[in-house]
């Protein structure tokens, strides 16, 4: 599994972070970015940053993603 | 105590006595701890479930099975006589299709983004109006000068509305959270109606940078949303946004100005003003006012038994001083590093001008102590009064000098 993140629709309310943290964090600017291997991904963010997902964090992702109040976490499913 | 208690004992009723200004009435917690799903009346004598505890408001504030609209709108179980939170809102068949399509469309003119854009203009607004406050003769009304305009101001700014209409707008908003007078609401509403109609037309022929050219733009490429829908949102926003923000400008500096050890925090450290904000959010007593839901469906939830067409009243205010979430619920403490408060909603009902509210908030308060550092209250606490028939809260006025 596969997340990124559409930033233009986020809407800061952290709980993506709350719900997965080792997937997502807010940075300083107060948008969400996906996390892999403990590193942000920010350069730049958005569709060009898509992380791994650890098998573990998958079902975190998928509450995240149907709960988001921006509906901007896009969740890519790998065979 | 109320009428319905005295001839049921058994049933509380909204409004609970308050025991003062800054405080959450007690009830409320007593029922969080003792009975946190509990069958009551409202303050207009319907009944409706009370849901207190955090992990129940936020589990239910956007749970599938409850919705806004109700299969039987005149007979449904009524909040209040407010004509927009009071009673059940939208169509019952198309609910969550409208919803959906709503934000879908709306998201992108509220994203954190595009409001980080606007801080400039906010500060600007916040810089002209402390101006203008700092040569007033003192003591001077904190509510009337800064928090009924600030809001008001910033979200107009954002629609796109021209400055002479603000106040007028201010006042529809107030309008139709009226509770006590179902006439005034219903005209507010209309003639609010109205007006956004107007500017629709003239979005179309000049269009600008703000929401309502981009709806303007949104309709002419994709046939979505159609201009009735357009006066909705719009008016929606206004009075969502206008009444609310307000009520927490109030008690935002009413907090700091009660609390001088948490302000002094904030003026060592401006960087602190976004988890003030935070807790300003959880801890602002705007209002005791419950967000509304109608069960869809009959079911089952923690072992009571809801019924389609039964009220819930959710009570954000005493969820966000539930200890089991929250160290020190009654205390104002601004250093608080997880705020998951339950102010501005949950899931795909989280309020959609968080990113708007957050950023006039911070703005304000990394603002307000540095030009007047020596603010303060120009009365005592108890001559403070809440607007009690606004169903938003807030305060009649607040004089300070400085």
């Amino acid at each position: 599994m596969k997340v990124w993140i559409d930033q233009s629709r986020c809407l800061n309310s952290r709980q993506c972070e709350e719900t997965a943290p080792r997937v997502f964090s807010i940075a300083d600017d107060g948008l969400a970015y996906v996390r892999q291997n403990d590193r942000l991904l920010d350069q730049p963010g958005g569709e060009t940053c898509q992380a791994n997902v650890p098998d573990e964090d998958q079902d975190a992702v998928d509450t995240a993603a149907y709960e988001c109040p921006g509906q901007c976490i896009h969740v890519i499913e790998q065979p | 105590m109320s009428a319905a208690e005295s001839t049921d004992e058994s049933i509380p009723r909204l409004p609970f006595d308050q025991s003062g200004l800054m405080e959450l009435p007690p009830r409320f917690a007593e029922l969080r701890e003792n009975d946190p799903i509990v069958k009551i009346l409202t303050p207009v004598g319907d009944p409706a479930w009370l849901v207190t505890r955090h992990e129940d408001v936020k589990k239910l504030i956007s749970d599938a099975r409850l919705g806004r609209s109700h299969f039987d709108p005149p007979n449904a179980p009524r909040y209040s006589a407010a004509v927009i939170l009071g009673g059940p809102r939208g169509e019952y068949e198309t609910e969550v299709v409208d919803h959906t399509k709503a934000r879908q469309v709306l998201i992108p003119s509220f994203s954190a983004q595009r409001m980080r854009s606007l801080r400039p203009r906010i500060q600007r607004t916040v810089d002209d109006l402390l101006s203008r406050f700092q040569e007033l003769p003192q003591p001077a009304d904190f509510h009337q000068e800064i928090a009924k305009r600030l809001p008001v101001f910033v979200i107009s700014e954002l629609l796109g509305i021209p400055f002479a209409d603000r106040e007028q707008l201010g006042t529809w908003s107030q309008g139709t959270f009226h509770t006590s007078d179902q006439q005034v609401a219903v005209t507010a509403m209309l003639e609010m109606r109205e007006y956004i109609a107007k500017f629709i037309e003239l979005k179309r022929a000049e269009p600008a940078d703000d929401v309502i050219t981009d709806l303007v733009l949104k309709q002419q490429e994709t046939g979505f949303p159609p201009d009735d829908a357009i006066q909705t949102y719009v008016s929606t926003l206004i009075i969502a946004g206008f009444e609310t923000s307000v009520s927490f400008t109030d008690y935002g500096t009413l907090l700091f100005l009660r609390n001088p050890d948490q302000r002094a925090l904030l003026e060592a450290d401006p960087g602190l003003a976004p988890r003030a904000v935070e807790e300003i959010l959880r801890f602002a007593p705007a209002s005791d006012a419950c967000i509304t839901r109608y069960a869809r469906e009959d079911f089952e939830y923690k072992g009571t038994r809801i019924s389609e067409g039964d009220l819930i009243a959710l009570s954000p205010q005493t969820a966000n001083r539930d200890p089991r979430v929250f160290r020190e619920p009654e205390r104002f403490d601004i250093t608080r590093n997880e705020n998951p408060h339950m102010t501005l909603a949950y899931g795909l009902h989280y309020c959609i001008g968080a990113p708007l509210v957050r950023v006039m908030l911070d703005v304000l308060y990394q603002t307000l102590f540095a030009r007047l550092p020596e603010l303060r209250l120009a009365v005592p606490l108890d001559e403070l009064v809440s607007r009690n028939n606004v169903l938003t809260g807030g305060l009649t006025s607040l004089p300070v000098a400085w």
